[in-house]
């Protein structure tokens, strides 16, 4: 486990921690937030690479509080690459041999897995996007860290060659088994490869845990929002019932505490039909409303439904839209289970 | 060409009053001395050893640039503390005062009147009349030229690579020596010509230090209120050309290794 206790600095505009964060070992662990969260900061701080006013690193139950960055066992990957320019890509990926006595995977092979054969002669202004990252990455690996920080190493790159990097990243964790912990902002990312993660809001930590959790059980309002639940309200919460300010009753799956919060129900647990379902569906929550928008996101549609005053949003495959004949105006019917609400 | 604008044209006019103004008095003093005027200067032992000590600590004082301004001005780009605007103010100080006041402020300090110049006497270093004294009022003058571009070369370098050195193992000055210095090359080594240049153009200040040994301004200087404008050219001439000798000399030295930085 990579336990980060406490940790905390102040910068003339940022305010880092204090951050408390449990990373299994051997995990793929996202950390995610929106920019200028401090998700830098915290992988700096693992790596040795920040200064920290207070708080303790440790990694796999060594304390590494005051150990010199290279000493802890730790690789960094940056977003720009941050390549050597005067060295060639053989000297960048040769340049940690000299201080580095683990054993593991060799130089060799790694050029091979990352398919940096052809370029080892040419220098980092020579390379493109995708060939920058993988040389960092070799650069990285070749001394064997534990463990691997790489911080939103996609960002930059087009996307057919995120892609690519994706399945090698997935192939080198597997393989090596070193934890990895990656910054970054693409949901793609964290769910195609994190094992586990945490959201980091104004330098410090607003959730962690699965990777599910994260993104089906946002703890907030914030996360809720973050992770793009769309339909989030606040309500008055009381025996198993959630009230909306305009009086919508929402059913709930019963037990939650009675008060004020919030409900958010992700767009893709909304059923959107012509005609009322209630009474032959397993879905507790009925309401009727008039379709006051359509938006074209990604392959689907995101419709949005004004019930009294209140908007919800639903994703809805063009098939559905062109068959239901939804349009600007329809009156529809929207239907969700009540286990598919979380309430915070 | 007739459909550009007048700003254009005023850029034009503006170029060529620039340049005749700066090259037309450079033109006049290469070419008035007489060939024969150049080889009497040049077997003239008071010439050659003017130019030869103008190179001298005008070199000395540019590695002191080097050795001490180095250090320093990589503080000044990496850090950010309290007073940090207040010090580069500071350094840029001997820029905006006039020269003859920088040579009268270190007598000052190096003068029996001050603890400094009494500890100096006690350590049997003379400053008035001699090298160390020409020395001294080159380095005041020169060092902010070596740290401002070195400062920025050093900026230029992103302390990611600093940190992914660190990371793979490598100490604090190793990083230094292996990424940091052969990235800023190009800006010390522009901050070294720099302080040489303004080092060997120096007079206002060595006059009121060290008239004696005698850098070459200081005889040109001599020689023109002695004799006038024409026993002065060769000396001039004889400057100009061997400083743009030794400049180059230095481009071409590391020129090899510029040129690799170049291509990032």
């Amino acid at each position: 486990m990579i336990k980060l206790r406490g940790i905390a600095n102040t910068f003339p505009a940022f305010q880092l921690g204090p951050v408390d964060l449990d990373i299994p070992k051997g995990s793929f662990f996202m950390l995610m937030g929106p920019t200028g969260s401090g998700k830098t900061l915290i992988l700096e701080s693992i790596a040795g690479l920040a200064t920290l006013k207070q708080g303790t690193v440790t990694i796999f139950g060594r304390d590494v509080t005051g150990v010199r960055s290279g000493r802890r066992g730790v690789g960094i990957v940056y977003q720009d690459s941050a390549l050597f320019p005067h060295l060639s890509v053989k000297d960048n990926i040769a340049y940690g041999l000299k201080w580095s006595k683990s054993k593991g995977l060799q130089v060799p092979e790694i050029v091979e897995m990352l398919d940096l054969g052809e370029l080892l002669d040419r220098l980092p202004g020579k390379l493109s996007g995708g060939e920058k990252q993988r040389t960092a990455l070799a650069r990285a690996l070749v001394t064997n860290p534990s463990v691997m920080l790489l911080d939103e190493p996609m960002s930059s790159l087009d996307p057919q060659f995120r892609g690519r990097l994706r399945r090698e990243l997935k192939a080198i964790h597997s393989r090596t088994g070193t934890t990895f912990v990656m910054a970054t902002h693409d949901f793609t990312d964290a769910l195609s490869l994190g094992t586990g993660g945490a959201v980091v809001k104004s330098g410090t930590i607003e959730q962690q845990g699965s990777i599910d959790e994260i993104f089906f059980k946002p703890a907030t309002p914030f996360m809720a929002s973050f992770v793009g639940m769309k339909n989030v309200f606040a309500v008055k919460i009381a025996r198993g019932t959630a009230t909306t300010p305009d009086g919508l009753e929402i059913l709930l799956v019963g037990g939650e505490e009675s008060g004020s919060g919030h409900v958010a129900i992700s767009p893709e647990s909304i059923v959107l039909s012509t005609e009322s379902g209630r009474g032959r569906t397993s879905e507790r929550n009925h309401f009727e409303g008039t379709i006051t928008g359509i938006v074209r996101e990604g392959y689907g549609f995101i419709v949005e439904v004004q019930c009294r005053t209140t908007v919800f949003s639903a994703v809805v495959t063009p098939a559905s839209l062109r068959d239901l004949k939804l349009n600007q105006g329809s009156h529809v019917w929207l239907s969700w289970k009540a286990s598919a609400i979380h309430t915070y | 060409m007739l459909n550009k604008g007048a700003f254009f044209w005023v850029s034009v006019v503006s170029a060529i009053i620039v340049l005749a103004f700066l090259a037309l008095p450079m033109i006049s003093m290469m070419t008035a001395p007489a060939p024969s005027a150049i080889r009497e200067a040049l077997a003239d032992k008071l010439v050659t050893d003017s130019v030869l000590l103008s190179l001298y600590t005008a070199g000395i004082t540019s590695l002191i640039c080097l050795v001490v301004g180095t250090p320093f001005a990589y503080l000044l780009a990496r850090k950010e503390f309290p007073g940090k605007r207040l010090l580069l103010s500071i350094v840029d100080i001997p820029i905006v005062i006039p020269h003859p006041v920088v040579g009268i402020a270190i007598l000052g300090v190096t003068g029996r009147n001050h603890w400094f110049g009494r500890l100096l006497i006690e350590l049997g270093i003379r400053v008035m009349g001699s090298k160390v004294g020409i020395i001294a009022v080159m380095v005041f003058v020169a060092i902010p030229f070596f740290i401002n571009a070195a400062r920025e070369g050093f900026a230029s370098v992103s302390p990611r690579l600093e940190n992914i050195s660190m990371s793979l193992g490598a100490s604090k000055l190793t990083t230094f020596r292996k990424i940091t210095l052969p990235l800023a090359w190009r800006s010390i080594l522009a901050g070294l010509i720099m302080s040489a240049a303004r080092a060997l153009s120096e007079f206002g200040a060595v006059v009121v230090v060290a008239y004696h040994p005698m850098i070459a301004p200081v005889l040109m200087y001599e020689r023109y209120e002695a004799y006038g404008l024409k026993y002065s050219q060769p000396v001039a001439f004889i400057l100009v050309v061997v400083s743009l000798l030794v400049f180059i000399a230095l481009r071409f030295a590391t020129a090899g290794q510029s040129a690799r930085v170049e291509e990032r």
